[in-house]
């Protein structure tokens, strides 16, 4: 290039929700994509650079249907394209719903940045045969116009090119499309009256903007002038507000150049996608599909393919060994034993490295097989477009509990493990909504609390088959009921999100896409195993085999577990679970254990009682268990278990999806207290109807239960009285 | 029941003859008369296409939530925002 004079250049890619806008950045970009968070928010920007061009930066901005103020990918987007002024705006459009598309692009060509247009899917459209003229829809927008296939990669090269072109010769498309004249004469006025201080390219947008009453806008500005006359005048005029005189001016402008430029074939016929929907989202049939296509997936990712996956990594990679046709493939644990003691490793430090980090990782990386055969099912669902039908089928189901049906896809992503569960909760875009998903979300029993199921039902219940549906019993209804009760709570007085939702048409997905979004999500879990679970396990590891003997701290032998630091916390907090019927310092210790990974607590429970090495299940010590507890008391247990704060790598997603320290404490806080007092319950009534045991704890129970009724029943009062006084304000 | 309640909304709204988009079937199509509701609400509606005098086609509902064909993209409504679309009968 001529010149050293480095001229980076920044193309913001823009376009409505489910355009291929993804698909369109993935193609400019290649693999030199990375993600980035919005600072505040939890909406992803993503920023690449242009294959082939080091100084062109694409900003792939949220989905967007307009750019008025009212979700928060429009405030982002809007906030984005107005303070850091990109050099072009690359505007996306669906070609198989170009008049809605077109809305948007109505509005990005006022901001005075030149704007060039892609239109994506040709090749659908040649499909259908529907006829699209994109030199004349040029002509007639006034800007750049570039039919695409972002999926089939056609014309991606090009667009590039004259993007790229745009942005540096800083032209401004000539501006064609004009409302009603009453309008535009208002608006002159108005650009008069902003003239000192908004630039001549930005009048129009602010002048319309100000029209609207947009007072995020006017926020922005410093002196901002009194338009009510205008406004009122033009609303007397036109029998309307503002804010739907410019939109039904932006459509009408719309239809008036499509019909030149656009012919559809086979006007008002359905096509297969509408023909799908009368099946999948038939008032009848619906749930049924559903509830067969879910079993299917996990029969599948859970029982068999699952199993098979999980015992390979479990006992093979993290174990003994595995074999490889005939060959034998020794174990991770066993080739770093023969690793360290080769290099006469000391043997703390051989203790730590093997049944520390080796066991506490392994132990969850043992999973990952298992989670990212669902995580393909799950992709392949999503992309097809199915989900986004569950979300509207459950919805009116959830709706009844103060949820949304959006919050059930992070539950059913939460049955397989509670990491990704949390982080699919991103897709729900009201902030109420989604806080409350991220703090039932993992009611759910996930994987790992399974092992814990088999222990209490094999040792205590002599395998009843009762336990481990009624675990998944107490996690729907811890949901349902923190629903009802948190739904009266200030913080999420009122009721969800109306539920309006684009669903886009059938399709299959690609390969590349399905494998993409299984890893994302499995290498986001594979992460953690890394960081946190790794620095936990190190923690608990010093604690189990270092402790005070007679008086003195040193490291344990194996069985001298009983005078660990870890065995000293437990015993300090212990008595917290006496109400709970299980008050012994090993039950403590188990439930600590188990906020590293769940499955840690029957390995927990195997070390204490004196055995190295348990079965998943921990059948060894099923024995020494039920002569320590009852077995109401170990169903008190489970439960505490299972509805308690999640493991590290849970509250670390939680912590990052709130991402607010306070409403995090708030919710590990309410999951904990829920989670003893509901054990409590179980355990006092529990012994009141079998052996008529009355004491304080029973009375506690009691009052606990008439407290919980009370929420349960009790009327919605201050949401109604908020929403009055947030309605008020307004006025 | 559907058609009970119809005519008599048709009995006491003569004048302009609107019905909310909820009683529409599967399968019938009529234009937008108004989109009512919250600021917010409405807004956010007419930038998904719901405008006035533009057609809409219910595709299936299920107790009163509707998939519905707007501007030849589908988009899924439940009762309560449905109920504030007023379409022509």
């Amino acid at each position: 290039m001529k010149g050293a004079r480095a001229m980076s250049i920044k193309i913001a890619l823009a376009g409505n929700p489910n355009c291929g806008k993804t698909t369109l950045f993935n193609a400019l970009t290649g693999s030199n994509q990375f993600v980035g968070n919005w600072p505040g928010v939890t909406v992803e920007k993503k920023e690449g650079k242009l294959k082939g061009h080091k100084d062109v930066t694409i900003v792939d901005l949220p989905g967007i249907y307009s750019l008025s103020p009212y979700t928060l990918e429009e405030v982002v987007a809007r906030n984005y394209l107005l303070e850091e002024k990109p050099d072009a705006i690359l505007n996306i459009v669906d070609g198989t719903n170009i008049e809605r598309n077109l809305y948007l692009s109505t509005q990005l060509m006022e901001l005075g940045i030149p704007v060039i247009m892609a239109v994506n899917m040709l090749d659908v459209l040649e499909k259908t045969g529907d006829e699209l003229h994109i030199k004349q829809l040029s002509q007639k927008l006034g800007c750049e116009v570039i039919g695409i296939s972002a999926l089939k990669g056609l014309g991606i090269k090009e667009v590039a090119e004259k993007a790229v072109g745009l942005a540096k010769s800083k032209k401004i498309g000539s501006f064609k499309h004009e409302f009603d004249l009453r309008v535009e004469n208002v608006l002159k006025a108005i650009e008069k009256k902003i003239e000192g201080e908004i630039p001549l390219k930005e009048r129009r947008f602010f002048a319309i903007k100000l029209l609207e009453r947009d007072e995020k806008i006017a926020a922005q500005m410093k002196k901002v002038p009194d338009l009510s006359e205008e406004i009122k005048k033009l609303e007397e005029d036109m029998e309307d507000d503002t804010e739907s005189i410019i939109t039904n001016e932006r459509y009408s402008y719309i239809s008036s150049i499509i019909g030149s430029c656009y012919k559809k074939k086979g006007q008002g016929k359905l096509t297969v996608s509408d023909k799908l929907d009368k099946v999948l989202t038939n008032r009848y049939l619906a749930l049924p599909i559903f509830a067969l296509i879910m079993f299917l997936v996990y029969y599948v990712s859970v029982t068999t393919v699952g199993t098979w996956a999980t015992d390979w990594a479990n006992e093979g990679v993290f174990g003994e060994g595995w074999s490889l046709f005939g060959l034998t493939v020794p174990g991770i644990p066993v080739l770093v034993e023969a690793g360290l003691s080769a290099i006469g490793c000391a043997a703390w430090l051989q203790g730590l490295i093997l049944d520390g980090i080796v066991g506490g990782v392994g132990a969850v990386l043992g999973f990952v097989p298992q989670m990212l055969i669902l995580f393909l099912f799950l992709a392949f669902l999503e992309a097809c477009g199915y989900m986004a039908r569950v979300a509207f089928i459950m919805d009116r189901l959830f709706r009844k509990f103060g949820l949304s049906g959006k919050s059930f896809i992070p539950m059913l992503i939460g049955s397989g493990c509670g990491v990704p569960g949390i982080m699919a909760s991103r897709t729900i875009e009201s902030d109420r909504d989604r806080k409350m998903t991220i703090m039932t979300t993992t009611f759910v029993p996930c994987g790992a609390k399974l092992p814990i199921i088999a222990l209490i039902a094999g040792a205590l219940f002599d395998g009843a088959w009762w336990v481990a549906p009624s675990a998944y019993f107490v996690g729907i209804m811890a949901i349902i009921c923190s629903g009802i009760i948190l739904k009266k709570t200030q913080m999420f007085a009122g009721d969800p999100a109306p539920f309006v939702m684009e669903l886009p048409s059938y399709h299959m997905p690609t390969v590349e896409n399905l494998l993409r979004s299984m890893w994302e999500r499995g290498w986001s879990f594979i992460k953690k195993a890394g960081t946190i679970i790794l620095v936990s396990s190190i923690v608990i590891w010093f604690m189990s085999y270092f402790g005070f003997v007679d008086g003195q701290f040193r490291m344990l032998e194996d069985m001298e577990l009983g005078n660990s630091v870890l065995a000293l916390l437990g015993s300090s907090i212990s008595w917290l679970f006496i109400p709970l019927g299980w008050g012994d310092w090993q039950s403590a210790v188990a439930a600590i254990t188990g906020l590293v990974a769940k499955e840690n607590v029957v390995g927990t429970f195997g070390i204490l009682y004196g055995f190295a090495e348990v079965a998943e299940d921990g059948s060894e010590i099923w024995g020494t268990l039920a002569s320590s507890m009852s077995g109401l008391a170990g169903y008190s247990f489970l439960v505490f278990n299972l509805l308690c704060a999640p493991c590290f790598a849970a509250i670390g997603a939680i912590k990052r999806e709130m991402n607010n320290t306070k409403w995090f404490w708030f919710a590990i806080g309410y999951q904990t207290v829920f989670a003893y007092l509901v054990s409590l319950c179980v355990y006092q009534w529990g012994m009141l109807l079998t052996q008529g045991t009355f004491t304080i704890g029973t009375l506690a129970a009691l009052l606990i239960t008439f407290l919980f009724i009370y929420l349960l029943v009790k009327p919605y009062k201050e949401g109604s009285y908020l929403e009055r006084k947030k309605t008020m304000e307004l006025k | 029941m559907r058609m009970i309640i119809k005519n008599l909304i048709k009995m006491i709204k003569k004048e302009d003859e609107n019905m909310p988009l909820t009683l529409l079937k599967a399968g019938e199509c009529q234009v937008i008369k108004k989109v009512g509701g919250k600021e917010e609400t409405k807004k956010f509606l007419e930038s998904l296409g719901f405008v006035t005098g533009g057609k809409v086609t219910v595709i299936s509902e299920i107790n009163g939530n509707l998939i519905v064909n707007i501007k030849e993209s589908r988009i899924a409504i439940n009762k309560e925002m449905a109920s504030k679309i007023l379409v022509s009968f």
